[in-house]
Order: C-alpha cells, then sequence, then structure tokens
C-alpha cells in the first residue's frame, strides 16, 4: 500500500451522519471555518469534530478563528458539550447577543 | 518519563505510553491487577520535572524506544499505549521489531478514531502561519491562550480525580504551570504528526462503544493503519470511562490479553497451565 493511499482519510469513509447542509449565517460561517481548518469539501450540521479528524491543535485554531470571526470569547472545551456545527451555533450565537445587548446598554 | 512501578517479575516487561496530555495515570493500579510478576512501566511526556519537553512526534518515539531497550536490553516486551499515544505504541513498536525484539503483542487502548487528522489539516495551505506560531506558543497568542486554558483544564480535572497517579503537585501553581506546558507541547507534536504509515505486527485494540463502527469497517482509517487481522475489545462505556469509572474492568482486560498472549506463544501447554495453577 502506497503511503499517500493512508492519508486520504475523507469524510465518504468516515461513516459520517447524512449530510445536512448549515442554514444560518453563523452555521455557515463555523462550518466554513472547520472546513477550511480540517482540510475538508464539507462539513454538516451534525459531523462530530473527532470524526472529522479534529484534534486539540485544530480545535484550538478554529476557535481562535471563531473567537477572532465573532468577536467573542469561546474556550475549545466547549467542544466537549457541542461537538458539532448544529450544537456550537446556537453557543455562538447566544454569546454574539450577549455582547451586542451589552453594548447596547453601555451606549 | 520513565515511570517504573513494578521492576520485578518474570513476566515480559510491559511499558504503557501516556495519552494525549502526556499522563497515563493508573499504572499503580494496573500493575496491581496484573500482579507482581509482571514487570511494569508507565511511560510519562517528558517535562513535567522541568526539563525541555520534546517537541516532535519523532523525538518521543525515539525517547520511548530508548527507555525501553536501556530498561530491557533482551527478551520480549510488551507495549501498550492509550489515545493519541497509540500513534507513538504503533512507531515504538515499529522500531523494536526492526531490532529483531519479541514483542507481543502491541496494545491499543481506545485510539482517535481517525488517526489522519492532523494530516488533513496539515495539508491546508493556509494554515502556514497558524503551525509557525504553534511551534513556539508565541507567534499567535490567541492559539496558545486557547491551548493553554484548556491544557490547564485537562490537567486539574485529571488531578482532582483523586486514584489517578499524577507526576505534579497540581496545589502548586508552579508545577501546575510546568505540567500545563507539557501537556501543549505533547498535544501539538501528536496533533502535528503527518505520517501514520501500516503497522503489521500483533496487535490488541480496546476501544469504546462510540467508536466502534469507525474501526470494523474495509475502508476504515485504522483497518487501513492495521492491516493484519488483529483481537478487538469492545467496552460498553465511553472515552473517559475505561480509566475512571470502569478503571478494574480495563485492568482485568489488560490482564486477560496478557494471558491469552503468553498462552498462544506457550510451546509447552502443560507449563503453561502450571503458571495459572
Amino acid at each position: 500500500m502506497a503511503e499517500s493511499d493512508l492519508t486520504g482519510a475523507s469524510r465518504q469513509f468516515m461513516l459520517l451522519p447524512e449530510f445536512v447542509a448549515p442554514r444560518t449565517a453563523v452555521e455557515q460561517t463555523i462550518a466554513e471555518i472547520w472546513q477550511r481548518r480540517l482540510g475538508l469539501d464539507q462539513v454538516g450540521m451534525n459531523d462530530r469534530f473527532d470524526d472529522l479528524g479534529g484534534t486539540s491543535l485544530t480545535a484550538a485554531i478554529i476557535f481562535a478563528e471563531i473567537e477572532k470571526t465573532f468577536a467573542i470569547r469561546i474556550p475549545m472545551a466547549t467542544l466537549i458539550d457541542a461537538p458539532t456545527v448544529g450544537l456550537l451555533a446556537p453557543k455562538v450565537q447566544r454569546l454574539t447577543q450577549l455582547k451586542e445587548s451589552s453594548h447596547a446598554r453601555s451606549d | 518519563m520513565l515511570v517504573p512501578i513494578n521492576r520485578t517479575g518474570s513476566k515480559p516487561p510491559l511499558f504503557f505510553i501516556h495519552g494525549a496530555n502526556g499522563i497515563m495515570p493508573v499504572g499503580g493500579l494496573f500493575s496491581r491487577i496484573l500482579g507482581s510478576d509482571y514487570p511494569f512501566y508507565v511511560i510519562n511526556a517528558k517535562g513535567f520535572d522541568g526539563s525541555p519537553p520534546h517537541r516532535t512526534f519523532e523525538e518521543m518515539v525515539q525517547a520511548y524506544y530508548e527507555y525501553i531497550v536501556q530498561t530491557a536490553p533482551s527478551g520480549p516486551v510488551v507495549v501498550a499505549a492509550m489515545c493519541w499515544g497509540t500513534l507513538i505504541g504503533i512507531d515504538v513498536a515499529r522500531k523494536l521489531l526492526s531490532d529483531g525484539r519479541e514483542l507481543g503483542p502491541l496494545i491499543l487502548f481506545d485510539p482517535p478514531r481517525n488517526p489522519f487528522g492532523g494530516h488533513a489539516s496539515m495539508q491546508d495551505a493556509s494554515w502556514g502561519g497558524g503551525q509557525a506560531a504553534i511551534s513556539d506558543d508565541t507567534s499567535d497568542p490567541e492559539v496558545a491562550r486557547q491551548l493553554y486554558n484548556y491544557a490547564r483544564g485537562v490537567m486539574m480535572t485529571h488531578a482532582s480525580v483523586p486514584y489517578n497517579e499524577m507526576p505534579f503537585d497540581a496545589r502548586d501553581p508552579k508545577q501546575l504551570d510546568t505540567a500545563t506546558r507539557t501537556g501543549i507541547a505533547c498535544t501539538t507534536a501528536l496533533s502535528r504528526y503527518a505520517n501514520p504509515t501500516p503497522f503489521f505486527g500483533a496487535v490488541e485494540l480496546i476501544i469504546n462503544v462510540n467508536v466502534a463502527q469507525f474501526f470494523f469497517g474495509r475502508q476504515m482509517p485504522w483497518q487501513k493503519l492495521l492491516p493484519n487481522p488483529h483481537p478487538t475489545h469492545v467496552y460498553p462505556y465511553g472515552h473517559m470511562e475505561w480509566f475512571r469509572a470502569h478503571r478494574f474492568n480495563t485492568g482485568r482486560l489488560l490482564k486477560f490479553i496478557l494471558e491469552g498472549a503468553l498462552a498462544r506463544e506457550a510451546t509447552d501447554v502443560q507449563q503453561y497451565e502450571k503458571s495459572f495453577a
């Protein structure tokens, strides 16, 4: 077996659940970050981070980018309770809303 | 960091390699379950004592291989490894086999579902800056902060479990900081490892029920990494439980595997039966 055969552990071989496309802008943005950082063609709402080959290092990179993109603070440990885009997006959305309402109160 | 748990015994010495965060926390318990006739060594990541940690996967493999050959210069040995450390275990075993050492078997405790995950990330050209940032944890402070907070939380969680054997005192802020940085170095090196290649030696896998489906299809990554038939034990609980609530069962399973391996290798059945009399 050539070494290159081993390196393409692509999504189609990973028994991932049926692809459900992200719908909201937050879901789409998070899915796009995961896709790019994990080197995948697509990431569905119900795909688990671990199943996609995510590591602690990629999690740190992804969460640093999510924080920067949405201007929030969210620790990578959030993945333990929210290991999919579908579960993570509402948390990001909530933090974004909290931040906006906090800004509005201080204005 | 080699941690001798039991230096004596007539059975092949067992070397148990740490997981993603650099710690194998239940070596003493497993050693007690195996009994005094099994020499038992834990290999934790280098750095918990303040020495510079290994920075690459290859450094870890070479160091752990040297620990083993210095401790057991001849005769059969058993290598076990947990979580992401299973990838280290495979390459250590490969080096031992290439020396002509008798190895049996390589026991892999709950490996990651996708051992090629790190490689997928490395293929992403836009990630080049991130890679540089991780190498010294300073170029990208936000990534470094995420890693630090996460690793510190993991260390504190492990340390809060009363029966865990930790290579540091989490009550000492300096030691906790050193342990956190060691954990980061370890998980970073493992995450960046990009070149798993097939291993054809004797292997026994222990996997949790949640990932079992990822191990049995012909196209599954682990079937490509371990192409030969290998016994696989599926335990009916989640990843953390094998070394927490169900640690005693896991220890007994380890003993079952080792006794089975010895039985298969025994040329004299009576001698084997006598050893358990």
